[in-house]
């Protein structure tokens, strides 16, 4: 179908698209690879040199990097020195949990707020309307204090906890996604006597899978490069961001230079460039919708 | 294709996986032994270092063997704010940290009551108390009747001058007036023709021998550089206190200790306004003459063009990277003589040092010489204020600094043991010697000490402690008004309204907008404050 | 943990049609409307508790905040009033940067509804026509939001502060300013700044919806002789016309909260002439001249904006539901 379809697409249309998108990547690219490039640049080098080829390609700050990206954590049993590995395998699990949660709440009420017409419904949209304009000024001293009430301050679980919010941008998008499919699929799946449990696990869910799937791409990378909240409420298991961070700010003049900084950086990215890269499809989807007529 | 990705994730996964094993979970814990009590020490880590205070815990350990020390380096977590937030539970019993506002957690009662502790003596020294030797923090650090904290460093800050720059190209003035040739140097010494002018200070045979006594000679000295093709200034375009605080060096020398401090204490009588400053009229500070000195040496700077274009990089040029400029800029064709920084400098950089060093060793760290060069007199004798003209006043940080007591140690005894022996003269001194930063206390240097400072740190040593030296706190908390307003007067000194726009600094101010005069910027520093506090 | 209670309600469910005689088909209309609440109520249950645990009860401080006063000697905050809020407003008309920061949000915010969220849309649209490479490009147009604003900012700050200046003079034009400084070029070099490093977000979010229409509407269009551009204008814009209006509702958020990466270039002392309202509540609060004696006006600061903006948001979202292209 999508074959015919390029066949019909104006040669025009082709030449446009491709110039706009071309020049855009050449602009993106030329800095990128600058970047590239700095990170394999002695940092003195680099003072006197700062957009010619290294005079000497050297590996030296990835190595070094390896060394300096550790962190040092005191927690109650004492000092600890987290290695970049460590730091790495805390990333995926902060993202991944802090991700799904963040993208199962808004999911979830959006879909109640959505198809089930009661008051409340209208109450809670506005009020997220209202929530994501107030802004959060000095909460911090008493998200502490609830987090260690609670007794979840320091851990993963907490994390999640904290944010299983289904407050913000993400419950406008997943609200607009399921306001567009039509109640029909569910009045058809009610009339067989399915419950609603059914219809929105069977029927529902699937439809907006690629939303989802979106939707928790953007929330892993988010929660992969924050770095101000670990370190607040998760002080002993550092995350990849936290490091980054430590050595953005370290005092010593060799880790903030900026080949170094670069290394830093693109070291951190580079997971996330790989998750992309592998699911670049299925986020940005070409999955067809077929469900009235199935 | 898909086996590729798969493989790669694969791969990532295992590699992360195999790594975390390797190092024990991906982790190392180092341990302390049990038996020992352990003391933990907070440190802010900035440029000053932290070898001072490894030796000052190893001489501690080897004097007290059944105790352990801990000594936490953080930098960003010890700012203000996020100390603020930490402090009740993070376990760590004395703290040395750079600028705070000590009122606030004074009044959350999170410092102990060292009024004691800094009144006793300690192994037959006087006491810190009566060591403490500058009298407007002594004040500052009293809070009702009490001593929370005591000062931690003094650092001065100034134009720091390249000294083999200076001598391969001439830079000094003759007693004639005149510029002496290039390359007159040998070792350090003048051997050209004619002698040397008597510089700043009056007196032949000084350290500021040549050196421009007089603003005008400063200009002049400022254009001939330019001729040379040599940068008088570079600066950090991204950090806005580094040029505040070479304006205030000017400022404070032309007006000398007593005057400056008004804008510390706001209350006292300006010798140079004529007039009594109250804090509700603490306004009429901003026509001290000393700072419109200060504006008028930027605008000159500015206009004239004196300056490294890197220095106005504000997205770019961090204070480190301007560092490095100017360390490399020696053995380009369009050198950089002067960078605004301050005592601890050389510490900070000395990677880059290293690095020259590889390559040329007359560039390594305590080899190359640097200076701090004295702001020079203002040109207007009829100053009432005259012995600011005779007196070598220098701008310091450092007047928010503490060093204290978490109120809520386990250990009070050991803390308190720990503080008097990290406060002492000796301990002082190993301070002064592995960072080049000196501390507002009386204490002396061995010989040994002495001589293992770089030539930099030592020609600022003696300036500092130099009888003729009057020093000039930047900030310090001495006046219930600023105390209240922290937020309003953390601006005050420099922020100015001028017709074309408001700035932060008359080197930026100037250099973003072109018609601004100096006399805008010093009419518009009382301009953007239409309404002052009032408790 | 939701599923096992919606497992045992379906169970009951059962139960109770198995003991009811009489039509499936017939249900009651209260009885369905009663389940359908039940359902309701679950599936809200734990995110509503989370919510008030760690929302309410955490920003009923911003309120507080924004009506009492930080006393430095006791260190405790004390009631103030409707104080805040006239200092607030007082201080708009007297502090030399909100008139700076009101223009400048504002130019943010036009530019990015008027030519990014167009931009966003022309370049999801090609990418859902697979032009040849869009496998590339994708990845491409992602790498901003990959790489961390850090990076993105000092690639960005080198680049204009350093190569751009050093290009043209290898051009011959001599002198080239500084894009990053002075007044009349920062800001703007800002603003194209966050459109650069900007697409990303909008364009998965596009591109998802994009793909969600039927494609027997296009096969139709096609056949009515549709141009690729008409395919543009009349079926895919109206048909994620939801879509888009989520992203120009969020936008008035936006514009009170969006601090253009400022923090990245500047830290806390960008120039007056480059703020935004985002960036300089931002600096308040989390800057290291930051106190807690900042916290009430900036509570106060955004509490105003929200009362402006929150109409504003539903009147918005009203129009663009009425008067936009729908979906017939």
């Amino acid at each position: 179908m999508s074959k015919g379809g390029v066949q019909k697409t104006s040669k025009v249309f082709l030449i446009i698209g491709m110039s706009m998108l071309l020049l855009y990547t050449v602009s993106l690219l030329i800095p990128t690879f600058w970047a590239i490039i700095t990170s394999f640049k002695e940092r003195l080098d680099f003072i006197t040199n700062k957009f010619g080829l290294p005079k000497v390609w050297t590996f030296d700050n990835y190595i070094n990097a390896f060394d300096l990206l550790q962190v040092t954590v005191y927690d109650s049993l004492g000092r600890k020195d987290v290695y970049l590995s460590r730091m790495f395998f805390n990333s995926v699990i902060y993202a991944l949990g802090c991700g799904f949660a963040h993208t199962l709440a808004p999911c979830l009420v959006s879909y109640a707020v959505a198809k089930y017409k009661f008051k409340f419904s209208g109450f809670i949209y506005n009020f997220v309307i209202v929530a994501m304009l107030l802004p959060s000024v000095g909460t911090l001293a008493s998200e502490i204090s609830i987090v260690k009430g609670l007794g979840i301050y320091d851990t993963f679980f907490g994390m999640f906890i904290m944010r299983f919010s289904f407050l913000g941008s993400n419950f406008l998008i997943f609200y607009a996604a399921f306001k567009s499919i039509s109640w029909e699929y569910a009045e058809a799946g009610l009339m067989d006597g399915a419950s609603h449990f059914k219809i929105f696990t069977q029927i529902m869910l699937p439809l907006v899978k690629t939303t989802f799937g979106a939707i928790f791409l953007l929330s892993f990378i988010t929660y992969w490069n924050e770095y101000t909240t670990p370190m607040v409420f998760l002080p002993s298991n550092p995350t990849v961001a936290y490091g980054l961070y430590c050595f953005r700010f370290s005092p010593k003049s060799a880790i903030t230079a900026v080949p170094m900084q670069m290394t830093a950086c693109l070291l951190v990215s580079f997971p996330i460039f790989v998750v992309f890269v592998i699911f670049k499809n299925k986020i940005m989807g070409n999955l067809t919708m077929g469900g009235l007529k199935g | 294709m898909k086996a590729l990705k798969k493989v790669l994730a694969l791969t990532m996964a295992l590699g992360t996986a195999l790594s975390m094993t390797a190092c024990g979970l991906g982790e190392h814990r180092e341990n302390y032994d049990p038996n020992k009590t352990l003391l933990k020490v907070g440190l802010m880590e900035g440029g000053i270092g932290r070898v001072w205070m490894d030796e000052i815990i190893a001489n501690y350990k080897a004097k007290n063997p059944d105790v352990d020390v801990e000594v936490v380096y953080e930098k960003e977590l010890y700012n203000h704010n996020n100390l603020l937030t930490s402090i009740s539970t993070s376990g760590i019993d004395v703290y040395f940290v750079n600028d705070i506002y000590m009122h606030e957690f004074v009044a959350k009662d999170y410092f102990m009551d060292i009024t004691d502790l800094v009144g006793q003596q300690y192994e037959g020294e006087a006491s810190i108390l009566d060591r403490m030797n500058v009298d407007v923090l002594k004040e500052s650090y009293e809070i009702n009747d009490k001593y929370y904290a005591i000062p931690y460093y003094m650092a001065t800050f100034g134009m720091v001058y390249d000294i083999d720059l200076f001598e391969e190209k001439g830079f000094y003035f003759t007693a004639d007036g005149t510029f002496v040739n290039p390359n007159s140097f040998t070792d350090g010494v003048y051997t050209g023709a004619g002698t040397l002018s008597a510089g700043p200070d009056g007196k032949t045979g000084t350290v500021d021998d040549g050196l421009p006594a007089t603003y005008s000679q400063f200009k002049s000295l400022m254009e001939y550089m330019s001729l040379y093709n040599v940068d008088a200034f570079t600066w950090s375009g991204k950090d806005l206190y580094y040029r505040q605080r070479l304006l205030a060096a000017w400022w404070a020398d032309y007006e000398g200790v007593d005057n400056w401090n008004l804008n510390l204490t706001f209350s006292g009588y300006d010798t140079g306004l004529k007039e009594t400053i109250t804090p509700e009229t603490a306004l009429k500070l901003q026509g001290q003459k000393g700072k419109q000195y200060a504006t008028q040496f930027a605008y000159d700077v500015v206009r004239g063009g004196y300056f490294d274009d890197a220095a106005y990089n504000s997205g770019s040029q961090t204070h480190t990277a301007a560092q490095d400029e100017f360390l490399a800029s020696c053995n380009t064709s369009n050198p950089t003589a002067i960078l605004a920084e301050g005592q601890w400098w050389e510490n900070e950089a000395q990677d880059t040092f290293n690095g020259m060093a590889k390559d040329d060793e007359s560039l390594a760290y305590g080899t190359r010489r640097f200076g701090m060069l004295p702001v020079p007199k203002a040109d207007d004798t009829a100053f009432a204020g005259a012995k600011s003209a005779e007196r070598n006043t220098v701008i310091v940080g450092g007047g928010r600094s503490v060093v204290a007591i978490n109120k809520k140690t386990e250990k009070a005894d050991l803390a308190k043991d720990f503080f008097l022996f990290a406060n002492s003269a000796d301990s002082m001194a190993l301070f002064t010697k592995y960072s080049g930063c000196v501390r507002p206390y009386d204490y002396e240097l061995t010989t040994e000490q002495y001589n293992y400072m770089t030539p930099f740190q030592k020609s600022t040593y003696d300036l500092v402690f130099d009888e003729n030296t009057d020093v000039a706190f930047l900030d310090v908390m001495a006046c219930d008004l600023r105390i209240n307003n922290t937020s309003f007067f953390h601006d005050w000194m420099w922020r100015s309204k001028l017709p074309q726009g408001t700035t932060d600094d008359p080197l930026t101010g100037f250099k973003d907008y072109s018609k601004a005069t100096v006399a805008q910027y010093i009419q518009g520093l009382k301009d953007y404050y239409t309404t002052w506090p009032s408790n | 943990m939701k599923g096992i209670k919606n497992g045992i309600k379906d169970f009951f469910y059962d139960i109770s049609v198995k003991l009811t005689p009489k039509n499936k088909k017939t249900k009651s209309h209260s009885a369905a409307k009663r389940e359908a609440l039940i359902f309701y109520i679950c599936i809200l249950a734990l995110p509503i508790l989370q919510m008030c645990i760690f929302y309410i009860g955490i920003n009923v401080n911003t309120i507080k905040l924004a009506f009492e006063k930080y006393n430095p000697d006791t260190g405790q905050y004390v009631w103030n009033g409707f104080n805040n809020f006239k200092d607030f407003i007082i201080s708009l008309s007297t502090t030399t940067v909100m008139p700076y920061a009101i223009k400048n949000s504002l130019k943010l915010y036009l530019i990015g509804v008027f030519i990014g969220l167009p931009l966003n849309l022309i370049f999801a649209f090609f990418l859902y026509k697979k032009v040849p490479g869009t496998g590339f490009f994708r990845v491409i147009l992602f790498l901003p939001q990959i790489l961390s604003g850090v990076v993105t900012s000092i690639m960005f700050a080198y680049f204009v502060e350093g190569a751009v200046p050093a290009i043209f003079e290898k051009m011959g034009v001599a002198d080239f300013p500084n894009l990053l400084s002075g007044p009349v070029y920062t800001f703007p070099t800002i603003i194209f700044y966050c459109l650069w490093s900007g697409f990303g977000s909008q364009l998965i979010i596009y591109g998802t919806a994009m793909s969600g229409v039927d494609e027997s509407l296009i096969e139709a269009g096609k056949l009515d002789g549709l141009s690729t551009f008409g395919e543009f204008f009349k079926i895919i814009v109206p048909l994620i016309f939801p879509t888009i209006t989520t992203y120009l509702v969020i936008g008035i958020a936006g514009f009170f909260t969006n601090q253009a990466s400022l923090y990245n270039f500047f830290g806390q002392n960008a120039q007056e002439y480059t703020q935004t309202l985002g960036y300089y509540l931002f600096v308040k609060v989390v800057g290291s001249k930051a106190t807690l004696g900042d916290y009430p006006v900036a509570s106060a600061a955004g509490l105003i904006f929200t009362c402006i903006a929150a109409p504003l948001t539903i009147l918005v979202k009203y129009l663009l539901e009425r008067f936009g292209p729908s979906v017939e």
